[in-house]
């Protein structure tokens, strides 16, 4: 017997592999972005964490550190990003239960995973080096957990877990395959 | 133990092609090819049964155990 995907999925595997390559792109455009003009990156991560700079610059080694940690931040996006492109790839090519297509689920949540955990770390580093240079008193370190960090960790614990079952389904195919 | 499948010793009995086999069972010659060679994982019981239907031939008919390195 011979499983095939319908064609409405395989099209719209191919438009989202479209997109994520669009995505992709974005991210990469930010990459460099970020390292032309790193004071864009302060100021609108500044306002995020509800910082008032108050006209202060900050020093080069901290500006070096946020840059280099929104590179990480970004990376991580980018590895889910190029999984997602290589599921897509394999849906549209009328291959979702392979080897390639599993790993591509697992790599997808651990990406899902790692963005929760770059979202983590970054809040306590990126408060760190910003007030780096404030006055004595002023300085601090703040960790926070928000709902989109616990709903990365769902996602990619979920990811992974679809992923294994699919290796399982992969396993299972091949051993159906071996009968006449 | 193997199993050694003896559907070719059964075709030549019956004077039979693998094609026209494989036309009337309702799977494909490769896969008849494959059976004959032995490099199948195993068999499903209603390819077994059509098989022996169209060969007029009972499953030990096709298939011997044999003891490893006897085939």
């Amino acid at each position: 017997m011979t499983y095939r995907l319908p064609l409405a999925t395989r099209r719209a595997a191919q438009v989202l592999r479209g997109l994520s390559f669009l995505a992709m792109a974005v991210i990469l455009g930010l990459v460099v972005w970020i390292a032309v003009d790193p004071a864009l990156l302060i100021s609108h991560r500044a306002a995020a964490l509800g910082l008032d700079m108050g006209g202060r610059s900050i020093g080069g080694a901290s500006r070096l550190a946020l840059v280099a940690g929104a590179w990480v931040a970004l990376g991580a996006v980018l590895y889910t990003l190029w999984h997602m492109s290589r599921l897509f790839a394999c849906y549209a090519g009328d291959a979702a239960l392979t080897p390639s297509a599993a790993h591509a689920l697992r790599h997808i949540g651990l990406g899902f995973l790692a963005q929760s955990a770059v979202g983590v770390l970054a809040h306590p580093v990126e408060t760190l080096f910003l007030t780096l240079g404030a006055p004595a008193g002023q300085r601090m370190v703040s960790l926070a957990v928000s709902s989109a960090d616990l709903g990365f960790v769902l996602a990619g614990g979920m990811m992974l877990i679809v992923g294994l079952v699919t290796s399982q389904a992969v396993a299972l195919r091949a051993e159906n395959e071996g009968f006449v | 133990m193997q199993i050694v499948v003896r559907l070719d010793v059964m075709l030549a009995r019956r004077k039979m092609r693998s094609r026209e086999l494989a036309e009337r069972v309702g799977i494909t010659e490769q896969n008849i090819s494959l059976l004959k060679s032995g490099k199948v994982k195993g068999i499903r019981f209603e390819t077994l049964a059509k098989i022996c239907e169209v060969l007029d031939c009972q499953p030990g008919d096709l298939l011997e155990a044999l003891p490893e390195g006897e085939a």
